[in-house]
């Protein structure tokens, strides 16, 4: 599903320039699920944003789905990501001025979908993530472990083919760490690709190989059986 | 100490990223430059005829008069009325009168020296009442001798130093010698008596002319009378003294028999200019448009402060932290608004200096008459208010949020208060933009009119002071030029201000009506001018038509009223006063023409015309029908012109730019309002401009997510579209209602009015629709095709 060769992703400054990713290249198959991990400014959430095609990377290839998508402009990018991958972040981000069930429907806005088929798929999703009678409420009346759940209700409503989570545990306490950690593990199980990057060692258990980056370089690649 | 220390933080802080400190400054600064260029001219207007003293106590003598069941109303009385309302009642202080007897007449000084005045006879009292300073001579000596004059200063300065004694040449009079007596101070641009440069003493009149009407109580109503009262007195008590006068000094018994009941009344001087309906629109709209923009300008600068706040609001915690009072807030901020008002101030003057040229020329005044008077305290009084409000009320809003939520990213956004704001200067920019539209029609409608007569490729030349018999030969020259269709002359022309005569038939006292008096024209007027005749013929050197006279169209339809004439006027016969020296001395109705226009659209006359024939050529005015119009055939025409007239200085002028100088008020105001509406426009952009900026901040992580999730540029301007429009549109169709209210009122002073169609408020609303639409467009499109992992990072 994801091939990337020699990446490299740099940021410049007036004075200074960082080196966020140095010649990464890795594969992820169709249906894995993979964890990237490093300490603090590895470059992980740098590797997962190219990856998410939410950035371009400064050399190198990236191919999704057999398709070069490296150099796209933010337009194309737009279009290829739309419907195809979903994202999971730390802190949620939601959208505070609309409610929940209004946030889960935003991907089937953008690409469309008639309004009487976006209600019945928010219904179903909803259900499914256990959070139905919380559907007209807004992100602020929620907990943390609710807000996540509706998060990853938002990046799976378009049935996209991958699901990229940025620490999706990293705000929330140990049960409902838990319950989101097994809700991308059913999702996974159903053949959706997921990519998670996470500090946290137990999060990474639940892969099925887990990629260790430090200083923008893979340094290491551990496969673990769920 | 600090306070000072405030003002230099706040000065070396105009630059600081993110507060809009220039834009904030550039809006105060336009809208103080045009709102108090506008409050100036309205006070000017306003104050009009007020700049000598006792004004309070100045009247001016109208004639009242109820003929034939109509009421008319006449600023000009005969000649013995003021003096004699003086005489009569005890309360006046002091009377005069005045007449003008030259418009830019052509004088020549004995060494030569050529300049263009502006001529009137005064009494002696004339400077009783009109105090100007006397800066050379005796005014009382000086106007009552007969052939003495006494001139301005800006005339005194054009013949150089010690003018008492000099003669001048009255070119345009027949040569009339006067000679200089004194010298007074200017009269100010915001007076009636603006243009007076000569004054002659009212003795010359006798000397000047056979018939002599400055003590006449009847006729020649051409004086302008003033009096003015005692102090304590009311003009009601003098009301008894003036019906004395009536009763022992009109011809009342004859004047019923004709029809005519002549009365007089009594308006305060400065109430005359102010109180005419024009000026008063004119004086309204402009304080309306002086209020919107002033009232945008800070509102603009308020919008961009409030829109700080979430910027500022961890700034002004941390000083709270470090124990910083409310008071020191508020130094802080006022500080900063004094320091952008003085900036602003300073830009509003250069941008006033800069365009002094179109000032002066769009307002009809100097822009030192403008600004340095009593109206000045006004613009002070604007200054000092938004110094507070600007000052005070973000002091207070900063104040009001506490530490904590500041430092727990304060987000309140306050949007309400900025959509309230935007939409007061959509309304504002939304109604001038559809005033403009009508103002422009309007205009159009009267430089394009028809007014019953063909002034294409017409040419008009003075030729006052010119004898006949030399017109007559300039006429026979010109007929010979190859570019030149056909030549006539006449003594008015139909867009002068006309002097009237009243109508009555032979054998009838009565007087039937005032009539707009043409005077004569010469052959082939009627041609030239392309007007029509519905009845009878032109004038023709066949006939007796010194005896003739032809009348407009109206004057059959009035007489059908009022001496039950069947429709056919030809071969009547009627009396007209001036004219008929006799009850014998009747004119004969040879042909009706169709009716033109006389006067203007802005200031129409509608009474009747009528118009006389003289077989030599009227000098007043030479009319030249080109071929073709084109400049040099112009120049042709008048260098044969000046050859011919090598004594005086003649200009060839053209009809339709004739026309477009009477309509210069209206042009003058079109362009005021263009400029009004444009700067309006200017600063509720800018003030979208600050909106929609901080609206992106506020929204960046919105965007993001919804970028993130699919949205594409599109998607992403429509939100702010959306949010824009939500305003915009009431605003928008508010403000068209109110356009069109003020432009039906605006309307009301023309005799031809532009349609008000729907269509056209329609459209200027679409238009500032649209280009607020472009304008939020052009500021969201960067982060709408920005990278969403920006934002997100932010978090």
């Amino acid at each position: 599903m994801i091939k990337i060769e020699g990446l490299c992703k740099s940021f410049r400054t007036e004075e200074v320039e960082t080196i966020a990713l140095n010649n990464v290249s890795l594969e992820v198959k169709n249906g894995e699920f993979v964890a990237i991990m490093g300490p603090s400014g590895c470059g992980k959430s740098t590797l997962l944003n190219i990856l998410g095609l939410l950035d371009n990377p400064t050399s190198g290839k990236y191919w999704l789905d057999e398709k070069e998508v490296g150099n796209l402009k933010e337009r194309e990018r737009t279009r290829v990501r739309k419907g195809e991958i979903g994202f999971v972040f730390q802190s949620f981000n939601l959208i505070d001025e609309l409610n929940v069930a209004e946030n889960v429907e935003l991907p089937l806005t953008y690409l469309n979908v008639k309004a009487g088929e976006r209600k019945e798929r928010v219904r179903e999703i909803l259900k499914r993530m256990s959070i139905s009678h919380r559907a007209s409420h807004f992100p602020q009346q929620l907990s943390g472990g609710q807000q996540q759940r509706v998060a990853i209700a938002r990046a799976v409503i378009s049935n996209p083919k991958m699901i990229l989570a940025d620490e999706p545990t990293g705000n929330l306490d140990s049960k409902n760490g838990e319950e989101v950690m097994n809700l991308l593990t059913e999702l996974n199980k159903e053949g959706t690709t997921i990519v998670m990057v996470t500090h946290n060692k137990h999060d990474a258990t639940f892969a099925h190989r887990t990629i260790n980056l430090f200083d923008g370089q893979i340094v290491d690649t551990v496969n673990d059986f769920v | 100490m600090r306070f000072f220390n405030n003002l230099a933080k706040a000065f070396l802080s105009l630059g600081r990223r993110g507060q809009h400190n220039i834009v904030k400054i550039l809006c105060l600064g336009v809208g103080l430059a045009v709102g108090s260029v506008l409050i100036a001219k309205v006070y000017f207007e306003q104050s009009y005829d007020t700049f000598f003293s006792n004004w309070d106590r100045t009247y001016i003598i109208s004639e009242k008069a109820f003929q034939n069941g109509k009421l008319e109303f006449y600023p000009q009385t005969s000649g013995a009325v003021a003096p004699g309302v003086k005489r009569y009642a005890p309360q006046v202080e002091v009377a005069t009168r005045y007449t003008g007897i030259a418009d830019e007449c052509n004088c020549e000084t004995q060494d030569k020296k050529k300049i263009k005045a502006n001529i009137a006879l005064a009494d002696s009292c004339f400077f009783d009442i009109v105090n100007r300073p006397i800066i050379q001579g005796n005014p009382k000596e000086v106007l009552s001798r007969p052939f003495y004059c006494m001139i301005n200063r800006k005339l005194a300065a054009t013949l150089g130093d010690n003018v008492i004694g000099k003669e001048l040449v009255l070119k345009d009079m027949s040569g009339l010698r006067i000679i200089i007596g004194g010298v007074y101070e200017d009269i100010p641009l915001n007076s009636s008596m603006k243009d007076l440069n000569i004054l002659v003493a009212m003795p010359s009149l006798r000397k000047m002319s056979k018939f002599d009407g400055s003590n006449n109580w009847v006729g020649n109503d051409r004086y302008i009378g003033l009096i003015r009262l005692a102090k304590g007195c009311k003009i009601e008590d003098i009301q008894r003294s003036v019906e004395k006068m009536r009763q022992e000094n009109l011809p009342l018994k004859e004047m019923k028999q004709a029809g005519v009941d002549l009365n007089y009344m009594f308006t305060p001087l400065n109430k005359i200019h102010t109180s005419d309906p024009a000026v008063k629109k004119m004086a309204w709209i402009l304080s309306l448009l002086a209020f919107i923009l002033i009232f945008s300008a800070v509102m603009n600068y308020l919008l961009i402060v409030i829109g700080n706040i979430v910027g500022r609001a961890k700034e002004m915690a941390v000083r709270k932290c470090y124990g910083a009072k409310r008071n020191n807030i508020h130094s802080i901020i006022f500080s900063e608004t004094l320091v952008h008002l003085i900036i602003s101030i300073v830009l509003a003057a250069c941008l006033i200096i800069a365009c002094r040229g179109m000032i002066e020329k769009l307002l009809d005044a100097s822009l030192i008459t403008l600004l340095f008077n009593k109206g000045s305290w006004i613009l002070l009084a604007v200054c000092i208010g938004i110094l507070l409000i600007g000052g005070l009320v973000p002091g207070c809003l900063y104040s009001s949020i506490p530490v904590a939520t500041a430092f727990r990213r304060y987000n309140e956004s306050r949007r309400h208060w900025k959509l309230l704001l935007l939409s007061i200067q959509f309304i504002a920019a939304g109604f001038l933009v559809s005033l403009l539209f009508v103002i422009n029609k309007q205009y159009s409608l009267m430089i394009n009119d028809n007014p019953g007569y063909n002034y294409e490729n017409l040419a008009t030349a003075n030729m006052v002071g010119i004898k006949p018999e030399q017109c007559t030969k300039t006429i026979e020259e010109l007929k010979k030029l190859a570019s030149v269709e056909s030549v006539t002359s006449a003594d008015y022309l139909p867009h002068n201000h006309l002097s009237g005569n009243n109508i009555s038939l032979p054998g009838d006292d009565r007087e039937y009506m005032n009539i707009a008096d043409l005077y004569s024209v010469s052959d082939g007027y009627l041609k030239t001018m392309d007007i029509k005749i519905v009845q009878g013929k032109s004038f023709t050197e066949q006939t007796d038509s010194l005896r003739e006279i032809m009348v407009s169209k109206s004057f059959v339809d009035k007489m059908r009223l009022l001496a039950h004439w069947d429709n056919n006027a030809i071969g009547r016969r009627v009396l007209v006063s001036e004219h008929s020296q006799s009850s014998t001395a009747t004119y004969t109705i040879c042909g009706v023409y169709d009716n033109i226009r006389v006067g203007s659209i802005s200031m129409p006359d509608d009474r009747a015309s009528v118009m006389f024939y003289s077989k030599k050529a009227c000098p007043n005015n030479i009319l030249i029908k080109f071929h073709n119009l084109t400049n040099d055939n112009m120049k042709e025409a008048q260098q044969l012109i000046q050859k011919l007239n090598p004594d005086k200085e003649i200009y060839l002028t053209s009809y339709k730019s004739t026309m477009q100088t009477i309509y210069q008020p209206q042009y003058n105001f079109r362009e005021a309002v263009l400029i009004g509406g444009i700067v309006t426009l200017v600063i509720a952009l800018l003030g979208l401009i600050g909106y929609t900026n901080d609206e992106v901040v506020r929204r960046q992580k919105e965007i993001a997510i919804r970028k993130v999730n699919g949205a594409e540029v599109n998607d992403i301007l429509h939100l702010f579209i959306k949010d824009v429009l939500r305003i915009a549109v009431p605003s928008l169709i508010f403000s068209g209602v109110g356009a069109l209210i003020v432009a039906r009122k605006w309307l009301e002073q023309f005799s031809d009015k532009a349609p008000l169609s729907f269509f056209l408020f329609l459209g200027s609303g679409l238009l500032v629709l649209g280009i607020i639409l472009v304008a939020v467009g052009i500021n969201c499109y960067k982060v709408a095709n920005g990278n969403p992992v920006e934002y997100i990072k932010g978090e």
